[in-house]
């Protein structure tokens, strides 16, 4: 009987675990959804005040505002970061790693930083400013369009680069040997980047939608800051909140749609599925300007350090007088968040990878919850767990880790998937074939052969968790505000250098931890 | 009298394209039997099938008389047929030692730990790898990662063994003399085998009995002789030609 019990427990144990781990999914990124529906039919006074406001011309003005603002972003980025991508992933300019590097870093980084280091350069009292045009520039939707379209070109480019250097090298020699470079990288390359670029799209529209800090900054309206000022103090009004949530819900489902049609069956090509060899497109001629356009595009992202670095010269003195736990605040619960993200990404990614039953609709969610601007996981998170019962996770930094896992799930999950993927399939049916059941050949095989996936996943959901402002700034607890919170607000009244100079510990702390994983992932020599 | 493997009738689709249809095979207790096709003829799914590793759409596969699947269901796992494999990639593990792969399985059956080191060692001498237990698959040759295979699977004491195209990617002397200890280790231990191949030369040398498969369905099946003799099919006659 025992007997017949553990062999049925041990045939289900794939299951189970991807029930378990499809259950807390649902539980941080599914229900908040679910409560903001079942709320509104609950309060219908509320309810009818929220619609009576979306009866009005003006969310539906703002609305219609962010999301151009955001498709305009997206279009910039596409445009500038295609042939960058192009230029830094598959030609002969020089230092096109570097450049790529350095050119990625800031897509690491809360945008408001960035628009606070454009503000220490062309603000009215500036490093450059001073005619109060630059400002006035800066302080508007152009100037916030702008400010996004290059903190988030990064995505595309990156993506970009990345999918060319998977393409075989075989294609691109078999071309060349019929073509000049030029018609090669346009009729060749260009076809293999498009899903990576369409992928980079819309992630940057779903960001840049999401983006509270840079609005909020340059005082631009928003359809995400109306939403987060219905949650403040001033204009408290959760209801209306939860109704103004409902177009965005209906723009998230869109995404998720045109994820679906456009390059989810694709993910895996586009993240790169890097070949040994790639082929380096010789630009002859054209390589000094090809140089000096790909660092010209490359480091115009890096422009606002200057900046930062300039206000915050004489910042950093007072800063253990400003900086309070901040630090603590966004790397602890970015720590724990990534560690059960990584868990999660382990078990779903593999089932991804694999094609296992329920993990389509798993991958689904964590899109979906990714997509869908911060404000309504927000809305929805703060009306499951703000109540007595749950204040022991609502009023401490435990609400924080549920937001980070319920936003940030397919970073990790796609990045683990996309490593089982790449695998042979025999490495585990070997396994099974031998009689290991699922745990051990999860413990004993899948994890330590994908070990420098695994840290890659855990890295890209720690510094995606730490730039977070617009997640954690709806519901942080009392007197425990992450780093990018404490600067946000303490932009509207705290000295400038001060600002600046926790701005640049925000941008060291996230460089520090993509350097330690820089040298975990040098490659080794085989033993 | 049970035969140790049995396929009966099974189909496998995927997507609108027939990969299996309606093969039935029957192997004996000691019996090597070759699968021999051209490239997408379905021969790696027919084994994917016996393995457990995949379900066949229609038909039946049974283990020493025992249905394991049947009709789109698989009824006892991968884990429970007590059956080993070496695909064509060998697929040795490797984050672990030669020992360590050697011992996966082992470990797996909860066969206790003396037993253990005494089967590794046996297996590993028997194929000409002792005193390399402890070096990884990165620091052997083609050759010995071959035979760390090999030796994979007997450790395990299997009921049968198979074998998706293992040697198709040496070259012909390390081939040749592989092929040598595989046949002699096959009949030596009274394996029941299937070997997977599209080369004719390779069956000729290690099987009992040939089963060509084409487009899915078993063509001829019969001893080498038997088909050189009589020929079914246009594939079978170029072998022939091949063969000289």
């Amino acid at each position: 009987m025992g007997r017949h019990l553990s062999a049925r427990l041990k045939r289900a144990e794939e299951s189970l675990a991807l029930g378990a781990i499809g259950g807390i999914l649902v539980l941080a990124a599914l229900l908040p959804f679910v409560f903001l529906v079942v709320n509104l039919l609950r309060a219908p006074a509320e309810m009818s005040a929220g619609l009576a406001l979306l009866g009005s011309r003006e969310p539906w003005f703002v609305f219609l505002r962010s999301v151009a603002s955001a498709l305009v972003v997206a279009i910039a980025s596409v445009l500038v970061g295609v042939p960058l991508g192009l230029l830094l992933g598959s030609t002969d300019v020089r230092g096109g790693k570097a450049a790529l590097i350095l050119h990625a870093f800031p897509m690491f980084l809360p945008p408001f930083l960035l628009a606070l280091g454009w503000f220490y350069l062309f603000g009215r009292s500036g490093l450059l400013g001073g005619s109060g045009q630059a400002s006035d520039a800066l302080f508007s939707l152009g100037g916030s369009v702008a400010v996004e379209a290059l903190a988030f070109t990064p995505v595309v480019t990156s993506l970009v680069a990345l999918a060319l250097q998977g393409v075989d090298p075989s294609l691109v020699e078999a071309a060349r040997v019929a073509a000049r470079p030029g018609r090669v990288a346009t009729r060749i390359l260009l076809p293999f980047a498009w899903p990576a670029a369409a992928l980079g799209a819309l992630v940057v529209f779903a960001l840049s939608l999401s983006e509270l800090g840079v609005p909020m900054f340059l005082r631009v309206r928003s359809y995400t800051a109306a939403v987060f000022a219905r949650l403040g103090a001033v204009q408290y009004a959760p209801g209306e909140a939860l109704v103004l949530t409902l177009p965005v819900l209906i723009v998230s489902v869109a995404l998720l749609f045109l994820e679906r049609r456009l390059v989810g069956p694709r993910s895996f090509s586009i993240l790169g599925l890097r070949s040994a060899e790639t082929t380096v497109l010789p630009l002859g001629k054209w390589r000094p300007l090809g140089t000096i356009i790909a660092w010209a595009g490359a480091l115009a992202t890096l422009v606002p350090f200057v900046g930062l670095a300039w206000r915050a010269s004489t910042g950093f003195a007072a800063l253990p007088d400003w900086i309070g736990t901040g630090p603590q605040n966004s790397i602890v619960p970015a720590a724990i968040a990534a560690t059960l993200l990584t868990g999660i990404a382990v078990v779903v990614g593999r089932a991804i990878a694999l094609r296992r039953p329920g993990a389509k609709a798993l991958d689904a969610l964590t899109v979906l919850a990714f997509v869908t601007p911060a404000a309504v996981l927000g809305v929805g998170l703060i009306a499951v767990w703000n109540r007595p019962a749950t204040q022991p996770i609502y009023g401490t930094l435990a609400i924080i880790v549920i937001g980070f896992v319920a936003r940030y799930g397919v970073l990790p999950t796609r990045t683990f998937a996309l490593a089982v993927a790449r695998a042979s399939p025999h490495f585990e049916e070997s396994a099974a074939v031998e009689g290991a059941w699922f745990l051990r050949r999860l413990v004993r095989i899948v994890v330590p052969l994908h070990a420098r996936a695994i840290l890659a996943a855990w890295l890209l959901a720690f510094v995606f968790c730490l730039r977070d402002l617009e997640t954690t700034i709806l519901f942080y607890p009392a007197g425990s505000a992450p780093l990018t919170v404490r600067i946000i607000t303490l932009e509207a009244n705290g000295p400038e250098p001060v600002v600046a100079a926790l701005g640049l510990v925000h941008a060291l702390i996230v460089a520090a931890a993509l350097v330690l994983g820089a040298v975990a992932f040098r490659p080794r020599k085989a033993s | 009298m049970t035969t140790p493997i049995s396929v009966d009738r099974v189909a496998f689709r995927r997507g609108a394209q027939d990969i299996l249809s309606e093969v039935s095979l029957s192997i004996d207790t000691a019996e090597v039997v070759a699968i021999l096709g051209p490239s997408g003829s379905g021969k790696s799914t027919l084994l994917r099938v016996v393995l457990g590793l995949v379900a066949p759409d229609r038909g039946l596969v049974r283990l020493d008389g025992g249905v394991v699947s049947a009709d789109g269901r698989i009824l006892r796992p991968p884990e429970e047929r007590g059956l080993a494999v070496v695909f064509q990639d060998l697929a040795l593990w490797p984050h672990l030692t030669v020992r360590g792969n050697l011992d996966f399985g082992l470990a797996a059956k909860h066969v206790p730990a003396d037993d253990r080191n005494e089967r590794i060692s046996r297996v590993l001498q028997r194929v000409s790898l002792h005193g390399k237990q402890d070096r990884y698959p990165a620091a052997l040759s083609g050759g010995e990662r071959q035979r760390v295979a090999i030796a994979r699977a007997l450790v395990l004491e299997p009921r049968a063994l198979l074998l998706d195209e293992p040697l198709s990617n040496l070259d012909v002397p390390l081939k040749r003399e592989l092929l040598a200890l595989l046949d002699a280790i096959l009949h030596e231990q009274r394996m029941t085998s299937v070997y997977v191949t599209h080369d004719l030369r390779e069956a000729t040398r290690v099987a009992d009995r040939v089963a060509v498969l084409e487009a899915g369905r078993i063509s001829q099946a019969g001893t080498v002789d038997e088909l050189l003799a009589d020929p079914a099919t246009e594939f079978v006659r170029a072998l022939r030609e091949d063969m000289g």
